[in-house]
């Protein structure tokens, strides 16, 4: 992932729990990166590392500490870096979302190194849709959640989340069920 | 490739492809516009191109379609005019042959994504072929790289920095600094390391840091106390012998400190070294010096060149009771001098001290405490090798008892001046062997003299004594020339210089003696005891005084010690205890005591003397002779001149007369009360006894007039009442005489209105002046006169009668005049005047003078003339000076007499009155009165009983106080009880208080007494009576009485206004003249009817409402048939309470009336039923 990814991890951590507790969680890492460069890509491992130290560190599980990443990424990240492109991609939720798998497509050109998921829609309804997540990745199924969450907070717009289905209980590929 | 491609838009599609085109015709005006570049700029069609757009490039003077269709080829930027922006587009013109258009293609130009922003342009607005914007987002990222990559070298600076003076530290030169790995091994070292051990960092990498430092003379124990902390991983400091690559050694310091990270891990240790050879040197000779200096016993102070405290020892702690922190930084002389320290000496030290020079001087010091001491100082300013003044180094000694020897010495030398000459005696020096003499200053001036006027001559100074006492100075020098004595002490007078002699007190002792051990020099003083004395004379004088008085006075002396043994017995005492001296000393006191009682008292009268206690008492006692005697004592503790008890004196007074004399007065006191007391138990007997009867005579006498009489009976009887009439008041007469004479007889205090009972009292005196055809009239001056007066009207009444039937009495034709008028006011009273005045026969003056007697009457014969006993009179008297007023007589014989008596009232107002009795209301009263009479006597029983009858009431009769309690307790529904008084088995007053108290029964109780004196009436009252009834009593007094008291009684209000609840009307009706119909009916309600309202009341309790309607509907019936209007709704509701559902709250007031109303209802018609 690209250094923006764990700089933006790094923000949260220091935003929500402060400096110490960032450098405490680094050390137990073990990930010895003074500086992470936001146009430069990492290791994916690294992303991973430093998720379990906070994990380990401040007692969360992996899934909650992704799920916060991927609305911090929503919220904070996104909004500051692409609000632009976050715009361009819609201006309401069922917009965006509709919109989700040109956003990523979009997206690639910029970021050569990017591997991006794969998104797709279906049971688009008036104030329901489900989004298709594919992705080579394991484990990034709350981070997702996350940032869908991210998303309806980002819009305004309340909505609830479900799990259709997931890898981890057989399928190939993740579903979420948004409404709202 | 020339050639045609046949490709149609339409609008929508041209717009996606290129959102930002703009078309303009010939006359440069614009056709048309894409949607995103209307959406920057509304309006742009048909207006003209120039209006908005700028050509930018290619540069063009004088736009002109023409022009334009030229430049086709070219890259073209156009800026847009928006308000005062100009946004750029970048695109290329193609002239459209078809419409002779040109056709602009293109897009605006960002630098940064924001810009984008700015102009409210989104990424829906470009051509999702178009590039532009995600490549502005690539140049961002570039920007957001530069940002970091800045940041990121700021980051490195610093920390250069840091690490820069980190190495400063680790390359200084005066410390080794090593840094090993967790084996131990040497990864680094500084230069100061290098230079302290002589090793190159190459030559020692990859050692351990012991195996580098250690040697032969390494302390092994420190050694392994290094490297057990090493191991521990713990921080450590030893001192140990280190060595040097050359063999060399030195003493190092080594710290060494573990180092961890973040998570707890030791990474490496870091130790720094430090050669302290020199130092430590340095400091043991500094310890062996302290040592020196802290034991030593004096004060040891060094300090600073100014003088300021920097260090002292142990000797000086103790010495001063300061400690170090006490006076670091101070100036001993500062903090240890202070009042009576030498100023002088002071200055001096303060001199030495400022020019640096040695000193050495004594000085008094204070401890902390404040305590004086001496100390002897030595100080010495030390320098340095340069010969700069570096501290100074003092030495104490404490001197104080040095020097307290010295001021003992001079203290006690003066001591002995001042006691000398300031105690006012005189000193004196006698050498045997020359006879020179010394006399001292205040020797001389204690005789009066100054110091040239009296010599130290021996002769002159002899002359001056006393010549009687010159015997005593002979006397004194022998003994001491024979050596019999060495000190002396005498007294003789010496003529002072006023020339009267004064006394001398004159003590000396022989301070040197010869070698044959005779004296030689005798010093001695001379104190003048002159008023001693005189003091001394009149002390024996006085003492011959009060010897004299003692033996001579009339009472006794005995002392006698803490054994009860006589020491002491004037000559008094002796002839008081007819015993001789001799035998009185050493006998025990308690010789004298006759009994039990009297050892008692002396035992406890001695046990006050030990107490320091005097006081005086009374005691029974046997002479010598045997007699008894009494005597007063007034005994005190003596003591000694030490102030110990050793005894007690007593002054003794033989009192036996007067006790005779106590206890003869004592038995008449006695006797006395005796006989006041049997005095007023014969009245209240007397007048018990009599009354009796004679209330069952007059009783009886009444209640028969009422019957019907033959006119012979008729008389008879009037004659008899008449008789016991006049007995009663002959009785009375004699009655108030006694009460008057024992002064038991006591006024009365009601209000009265004066003007009725005058009236009263003359109409009743009327029948017997008409009967001696005299004429009797009442005058009365009512002005100024109180409405209401406060007195005894009853008391006024038989004054009045009294004089009024005395003027009647003795006159034999005429008139008799009663005048009444106000004699004088005061603020609360008045004074009345009564004046009954007659023509009768009249006195003569010698009888005036005995009228008010006893048993006076003119003549013998005027009794059987006139009658009456003669006590009248002074009755009258008495009680008309009982209430405080005279009377006084004018009578001339022949033409009549006139009595006056003046007489105070207290005034009162309308609430003074009485209440008003009604004599409407009697026949109402007594009719079906229950009355409870309680009486021993039959007679009175029988009297009372018949007069109650026959005024209606139902009368029940007890025999003595038990059984009217018993009676009251059954609750026979008395309404009230007549009690007499004086009964066995219970008297009235237990009775009464029993039905009161314990049975809390309020029932209206009477008292029939024949004693009716006020104290008594007290009693009743307070037993619990209502009122007081006094046998004998008449039909009127008793139908008074007892109406005021029911009247007060509630109960009766409500039996005279209680309605009839039941109408019997209906019944009438039902009945048709059938008799027994109306009766059976009433009888079967009054049996129904208390059981119903007891299954009512039942059902309530139990909340059953059925059954409460059942009841209900039944008692309807009875109470419609027997016209009981006011229960008619709640009967009902009653019987409605289950279908309605009525509450118990509703239920139960209702019931409580109905049941009320029903109660007296029965009470009533069982009334009603004995009429029928």
């Amino acid at each position: 992932m690209y250094g923006i990814v764990n700089k933006a991890i790094e923000e949260l951590v220091i935003q929500k729990f402060g400096q110490e507790k960032w450098e405490a969680i680094k050390e137990r890492s073990g990930v010895d990166i003074d500086y992470f460069v936001s146009i430069e890509p990492y290791d994916d491992e690294i992303t991973f590392l430093l998720a379990n130290a906070v994990a380990e560190e401040m007692s969360l599980t992996i899934g909650e500490v992704f799920r916060a990443f991927g609305e911090w990424w929503v919220l904070h990240t996104a909004k500051q870096k692409y609000s632009g492109m976050m715009e361009a991609g819609g201006s309401n939720l069922m917009q965006f979302l509709k919109n989700l798998p040109q956003f990523h497509n979009r997206v690639m050109l910029i970021y050569p190194r990017l591997t991006p998921p794969e998104f797709s829609t279906s049971h688009i309804e008036d104030s329901s849709i489900w989004i298709h997540y594919r992705s080579k990745r394991e484990g990034l199924q709350e981070f997702v959640f996350g940032l869908l969450s991210g998303l309806s907070a980002l819009y305004e717009t309340p909505a609830t989340i479900e799990l259709v289905q997931s890898r981890d209980t057989g399928s190939d590929h993740e579903i979420y069920k948004i409404s709202w | 490739m020339l050639g045609k491609l046949n490709l149609n838009f339409d609008r929508e599609q041209f717009n996606r492809l290129f959102p930002f085109f703009v078309l303009i015709d010939s006359h440069l005006t614009i056709v048309d516009a894409g949607s995103s570049i209307l959406k920057m700029k509304p309006g742009l069609v048909s207006a003209p191109f120039q209006d908005h757009f700028k050509l930018m490039r290619p540069t063009i003077e004088n736009l002109e379609f023409g022009l334009l269709k030229d430049r086709i080829q070219e890259l073209m930027v156009i800026h847009l005019a928006r308000g005062s922006t100009l946004i750029p587009l970048r695109g290329q013109l193609e002239f459209m042959a078809g419409d002779n258009r040109l056709l602009f293609l293109g897009s605006p130009w960002f630098n940064s994504p924001d810009e984008v922003n700015q102009l409210n342009l989104s990424y829906h607005d470009f051509a999702l072929h178009d590039p532009l914007v995600d490549l502005l987002h690539v140049l961002k990222n570039q920007e957001i790289n530069a940002i970091e990559l800045k940041d990121l070298l700021t980051r490195v600076n610093r920390q250069k920095n840091e690490l820069k003076r980190l190495s400063f530290v680790a390359s200084s030169d005066e410390y080794g600094v090593l840094f090993t790995e967790i084996n131990g091994n040497i990864s680094w070292v500084n230069q100061g390391y290098s230079r302290l051990t002589g090793y190159e960092p190459q030559e020692i990498q990859g050692r351990t840091a012991v195996s580098v430092l250690r040697g032969p003379r390494t302390e092994k124990e420190l050694l392994r106390e290094m490297v057990t902390a090493f191991y521990e991983g713990k921080n450590f400091q030893v001192e140990l012998t280190c060595y040097r690559k050359d063999g060399t050694h030195f003493l190092g310091r080594c710290k060494g400190q573990a180092v961890y990270n973040r998570s707890g891990k030791l990474i490496e240790y870091f130790a720094i070294i430090e050669d302290i050879t020199e130092a430590k040197a340095r400091e043991e000779q500094f310890r062996i010096l302290s040592l020196i200096a802290e034991e030593n016993q004096n004060g040891v102070i060094i300090a600073d060149p100014e003088g300021n405290v920097t260090w002292m020892n142990k000797g000086f702690e103790q010495m001063s009771g300061y400690c170090l922190d006490d006076l670091k930084g101070k100036k001993p002389g500062d903090v240890l001098q202070g009042p009576n320290s030498d100023p002088e000496t002071i200055r001096y030290l303060s001199h030495q001290i400022s020019t640096a020079s040695t000193f050495q001087c004594e000085i008094l010091n204070y401890t902390k405490t404040g305590t004086e001491y001496w100390v002897r100082i030595q100080g010495q300013p030390i320098r340095d090798k340069a010969g700069k003044l570096t501290s100074y180094f003092a030495l104490q000694e404490d001197i104080t008892i040095e020097r307290a020897g010295q001021e003992a010495l001079r203290r006690s030398e003066e001591r002995w001046q001042f006691a000398l000459e300031g105690a006012g005696d005189g000193v004196w020096e006698y050498n045997f062997q020359t006879g020179e003499v010394f006399f001292s200053q205040q020797y001389k001036r204690m005789l009066g003299f100054e110091e040239g006027q009296f010599l130290n001559n021996f002769n002159e100074w002899e002359s001056r004594v006393h010549p009687d006492d010159r015997t005593v100075l002979d006397e004194t020098e022998r003994l001491y020339k024979s050596g019999l004595m060495s000190h002396h002490q005498r007294e003789f007078r010496m003529r002072n210089a006023a020339g009267q002699y004064i006394w001398i007190l004159d003590r000396g002792m022989v301070v040197s003696r010869l070698e044959n051990a005779q004296p030689l020099r005798i010093i001695g003083t001379h104190s003048d005891i002159t008023e001693r004395k005189s003091a001394e004379q009149a002390l024996t004088f006085k003492e011959e005084k009060y010897r004299n008085i003692i033996a001579n006075m009339n009472l006794g002396i005995l002392e006698v010690d803490l054994q009860d043994r006589i020491q002491y017995a004037n000559p008094s005492f002796v002839e008081m205890c007819g015993y001789a001296m001799e035998e009185l000393l050493g006998m025990n006191a308690r010789t004298f005591l006759t009994s039990a009682e009297s050892d008692a008292l002396m035992t406890e009268k001695v046990a006050i003397r030990t107490k320091g206690k005097s006081d005086a008492y009374e005691i029974a006692i046997k002479n010598k002779r045997g007699e008894p005697r009494w005597w007063l004592v007034s005994g005190a503790p003596s003591y000694n001149e030490k102030g110990e008890l050793i005894g007690s004196i007593g002054i003794h007074l033989d009192i036996t007369d007067q006790k005779e004399l106590q206890k003869e007065l004592l038995d008449a006191r006695e006797l006395a009360e005796a006989s006041s007391r049997a005095k007023e138990t014969f009245l209240a007997n007397m007048s018990h006894e009599i009354r009796t009867p004679m209330h069952a005579i007059s009783g009886m006498v009444a209640l028969l007039l009422k019957t019907k009489l033959t006119p012979t009976q008729k008389f008879n009887l009037e004659v008899i009442r008449t008789a016991s009439e006049n007995m009663l008041i002959i009785l009375n007469d004699i009655l108030d005489l006694s009460k008057l004479e024992a002064s038991k007889l006591v006024m009365e205090k009601v209000g009265f209105e004066l003007e009725p009972v005058l009236r009263k009292a003359v109409q009743v005196m009327k029948i017997k002046a008409r009967e001696k055809r005299l004429d009797l009239s009442l005058d009365i001056k009512l002005d100024g006169i109180a409405g209401v007066l406060k007195g005894d009207p009853y008391r006024l009444n038989q004054i009045l009668f009294n004089l009024m039937s005395n003027a009647i009495k003795f006159t034999e034709m005429g008139e008799v005049k009663v005048h009444c008028q106000l004699e004088h006011n005061e603020e609360n009273r008045q004074f009345l005047r009564f004046e009954v005045s007659d023509s009768g026969i009249g006195m003569d003056p010698e009888f005036m003078a005995h009228l008010f007697e006893k048993f006076s009457q003119e003549h013998q014969s005027t009794s059987r003339t006139y009658g009456g006993t003669g006590l009248g009179m002074n009755i009258t008297r008495e009680l008309i000076s009982l209430m405080g007023g005279e009377i006084s007589v004018q009578s001339r014989k022949g033409i009549g007499s006139t009595f006056t008596c003046i007489l105070p009232f207290e005034t009162g107002t309308k609430g003074d009155l009485p209440a008003e009795l009604k004599a409407d209301n009697v026949g109402v009263v007594f009719k079906d009165l229950q009355v409870l009479l309680v009486d021993d006597n039959e007679m009175n029983r029988l009297v009372a009983n018949t007069l109650l009858h026959h005024l209606g009431a139902v009368v029940t009769e007890a025999v003595n106080g038990q059984a009217a309690v018993n009676l009251v307790t059954e609750d026979a529904g008395f309404d009230i009880v007549l009690m007499d008084i004086q009964m066995p088995v219970m008297d009235g007053i237990e009775a009464t208080a029993l039905i009161r108290k314990r049975m809390g029964n309020k029932i209206p109780i009477v008292a029939l007494t024949a004693n009716a004196m006020k104290s008594d009436v007290e009693i009743y009252k307070k037993a619990g009576m209502d009122a007081v009834l006094s046998k004998p009593f008449t039909e009127p007094g008793l139908v008074n009485l007892l109406s005021m008291v029911l009247s007060n009684n509630t109960t009766l209000e409500m039996k005279k206004e209680e309605p009839k609840y039941y109408d019997l009307q209906i019944l009438k009706e039902m009945s048709i003249g059938n008799q027994e119909f109306i009766p059976k009916m009433l009888n079967l309600f009054l049996s129904q009817t208390p059981l119903l309202v007891l299954e009512m009341k039942e059902a309530i309790d139990q909340h059953d409402l059925s059954r409460l309607s059942k009841i209900g509907h039944k008692l309807k019936s009875m109470i419609s048939t027997l016209g009981i209007s006011e229960l008619k709704d709640d009967i009902r509701t009653l019987e409605k309470a289950s279908t309605l559902n009525v509450s118990a709250a509703r239920i139960e007031p209702v019931f409580q009336k109905v049941e009320k109303i029903l109660a007296i209802v029965l009470r009533q018609l069982a009334d009603e039923i004995t009429d029928y």
